[in-house]
C-alpha cells in the first residue's frame, strides 16, 4: 500500500468523475460521443478568452502548442498541458519509486487514478496562475485576472472530463490523443493549403507558394525552399516521407508463436512491435522540453531580462524580437527546434546537440515507461500465463517465457526509442508541417484509432467474438 | 491477438498518450453523467461568447 497514495483517499471523494456506461455503447453512439468531444474541443480553441489582449508569439513556442494541443489566447490556451504534465510528474515519481503503487490491487489503482486527477487539477490552477502572473495576457487588472483564471479553470476541468468520458467507454480512444491529432491535422492542412498572403509576398500554403514561384519564374531552388520559416515544398515532401516511414515502421514486429493451453487447436501469434512503447516517450520528452521552455521564459522575464545573470543564463537567454522571444543560449537554446536546413550551416553544434538530447531523452523515457507501464518481460510473461497462453516448446512457467521475452523487449525498447527520437528531431530540420514530433504523433495516433475502430466494428457485427477479442 | 494479453486478472493500464489511467476501478467521487459534461462545455462556451458581446472591453 502506497503511503503517499493514502493522502489522496479523503480528497478522492470530492473529485468529479464521469459515470461508466451501464451497458455496452454501440459503435455509432461511440462515434457520436467522440465527434461531440472533438467539436467541443475545436469550438473552445476558437473562442478568445474574455478580457485578454495578445501580442505576437515566437514561433519557438510551436512545440509547446503542438504537444499540448493548445491555441493561443483562446479557452484552449492551456490545452491538455496540465493533464499531460501531471501525468508526466506522477509517472516520474512512480518510476523513481517515490510513489509505491501495487497495480494488482484495485484499491491502489483507483487511488492512483484519483491522484492523477488531483495533480491535473493542481496543474490547471498552477499553469493558469503562472500564465497570468508572467504577463502572457498583457497587463490586466486584478478583477480581469480572476475572470481569466476562472475561464481557464473551467475549460481545463471540461477537457479533463471529456478525456475521461471518452476513455471510460463512451467514446473511441482517448481525448488526449484525439485533441493532439486534431491540432496537428489542422496545422498540416493549413500549412499546405492556406490562401492567406504572408511576408514574402506569396500565399502561406506551401502548394500555392510552389505554383506562385513557378509563375514568377524564380530559380528552381526557390520553388522548393522559402526563407523566413514559411511552409515550403521541402516541408510538404518531408511530411509525406515521415508519414510513409512511420506507417512502415509501425508494421515492423517480432512474432512469437503462442497456443492456448486448454483450447488445443488454438494457435496464434503474439506480436512484439518495433515501436513497442510507440509515441509515449516522444510525448513525454517534448512535454518536458515545453515545460523547460515555459519555466525559463517566466524566470527570464522576471529576473534576467538583460541576460546578465550567469547562472540563470545557463537555463536560457532570450532575444526580444518583433516575432516574440527567440532563445539565444542556455539549455533552452538546445531543446528548442533549431529551425530549417539553414541551421546546419549557421550553427551545426546546436543541430547535433538538439538531436542528441531528443534521442537520449526518448531512450530514457522508453526505458522508464517499460518499467512503470508494466510492459517489462516479467510482467508480460506473467500476463501470458495468467491468460492461459503458452509458447510451444517452452515450459508453462514464468521463468522460461520471461527469458524468451528478455531476448526481444529490451532491444526493441532501445531501438524503438532511438527511431522515434531520430525521426522527430531530424525531420524538424526539414521544416516538416506541424513539427517532426507532430507528424510522428499524428500517424501513430491515427493508426491506433484505426485499429480500435476495426475492433469495435467487428465486435458490433459479431457480438459473440467480443469475449474472444478482449 | 495482442488483445489476449489483456485477459489477465490485472487489467493492463490504459495507455493514452502516455498517461496511465485505470478507469475500470472507480473511487466514490462526485458522479457526473456524460451528458452534463457536454452541457457544461456548451454553457461555458455560450457564457464567454455572451461576455464578449455584452461587455466588450
Amino acid at each position: 500500500m502506497g503511503r503517499f497514495l493514502e493522502l489522496f483517499k479523503p480528497i478522492s471523494r470530492f473529485i468529479p468523475e464521469v459515470n461508466k456506461p451501464e451497458r455496452r455503447v454501440s459503435f455509432n453512439a461511440k462515434l457520436a460521443w467522440t465527434g461531440l468531444a472533438l467539436v467541443i474541443y475545436l469550438v473552445m480553441s476558437e473562442i478568445p478568452l474574455y478580457g485578454v489582449s495578445m501580442g505576437p508569439e515566437s514561433s519557438a513556442m510551436l512545440t509547446y502548442r503542438v504537444i499540448f494541443a493548445s491555441t493561443r489566447g483562446t479557452l484552449m490556451e492551456l490545452g491538455i498541458g496540465p493533464i499531460v504534465t501531471a501525468g508526466l510528474i506522477i509517472q516520474l515519481l512512480a518510476g523513481a519509486r517515490m510513489i509505491e503503487v501495487d497495480f494488482s490491487n484495485p484499491e491502489d489503482r483507483a487511488l492512483f487514478t484519483a491522484a492523477s486527477k488531483v495533480f491535473s487539477l493542481a496543474m490547471i490552477m498552477l499553469q493558469s496562475a503562472i500564465y497570468i502572473i508572467s504577463g502572457a495576457f498583457g497587463t490586466v487588472t486584478f478583477g480581469i485576472s480572476i475572470l481569466i483564471f476562472l475561464q481557464l479553470l473551467a475549460s481545463g476541468i471540461i477537457i479533463m472530463l471529456l478525456d475521461e468520458l471518452l476513455q471510460k467507454g463512451w467514446g473511441i480512444g482517448s481525448g488526449i490523443s484525439l485533441f493532439i491529432v486534431a491540432g496537428i491535422a489542422q496545422r498540416i492542412w493549413w500549412d499546405s493549403l492556406s490562401f492567406i498572403p504572408v511576408g514574402d509576398g506569396k500565399r502561406l500554403g506551401a502548394i500555392f507558394a510552389f505554383f506562385e514561384s513557378i509563375i514568377l519564374g524564380e530559380p528552381i531552388w526557390n520553388w522548393f525552399h522559402r526563407s523566413g520559416g514559411f511552409p515550403d515544398m521541402i516541408g510538404l515532401l518531408t511530411t509525406i516521407t515521415v508519414f510513409a516511414v512511420v506507417i512502415y515502421v509501425e508494421g515492423m514486429r517480432v512474432e512469437l508463436p503462442v497456443s492456448h493451453s486448454t483450447f488445443r487447436g488454438y494457435r496464434g501469434k503474439m506480436p512484439i512491435k518495433l515501436l513497442y512503447v510507440s509515441n509515449i516517450p516522444v510525448i513525454f520528452a517534448y512535454a518536458l522540453f515545453a515545460n523547460i521552455q515555459l519555466g525559463s521564459q517566466l524566470i527570464w522575464q522576471r529576473w534576467n531580462r538583460d541576460n546578465s545573470n550567469f547562472w540563470l543564463g545557463l537555463l536560457g537567454t532570450y532575444n526580444r524580437s518583433e516575432r516574440g522571444l527567440i532563445p539565444t543560449g542556455g539549455l533552452v537554446y538546445y531543446v528548442t527546434s533549431p529551425g530549417g536546413i539553414e541551421a546546419i550551416s549557421t550553427d551545426p553544434l546546436r543541430v547535433i546537440v538538439y538531436i542528441l538530447i531528443v534521442v537520449s531523452v526518448c531512450l530514457l523515457f522508453s526505458k522508464l515507461w517499460i518499467e512503470v507501464g508494466g510492459m517489462g518481460p516479467e510482467k508480460v510473461a506473467e500476463q501470458l500465463i495468467q491468460s492461459g497462453m503458452q509458447v510451444p516448446g517452452f515450459r508453462r512457467s514464468k521463468g522460461p517465457i520471461e527469458s524468451l521475452l528478455r531476448r526481444y523487449i529490451p532491444t526493441i525498447t532501445i531501438l524503438g526509442g532511438l527511431i522515434v527520437g531520430l525521426i522527430s528531431s531530424v525531420s524538424e530540420l526539414f521544416g516538416v508541417f506541424g513539427s517532426g514530433m507532430g507528424a510522428l504523433l499524428c500517424v501513430s495516433i491515427l493508426y491506433q484509432f484505426y485499429q480500435v475502430i476495426i475492433q469495435e466494428q467487428v465486435e458490433d457485427i459479431y457480438p459473440f467474438l467480443r469475449g474472444a477479442l478482449r | 491477438m495482442s488483445r489476449k494479453k489483456r485477459e489477465s486478472s490485472t487489467p493492463m493500464p490504459m495507455s493514452s498518450a502516455g498517461l496511465m489511467r485505470f478507469f475500470q476501478d472507480e473511487v466514490r467521487g462526485v458522479r457526473i453523467r456524460p451528458e452534463f459534461v457536454a452541457a457544461w462545455a456548451i454553457i461555458l462556451i455560450i457564457t464567454v461568447i455572451l461576455a464578449h458581446v455584452l461587455f466588450p472591453i
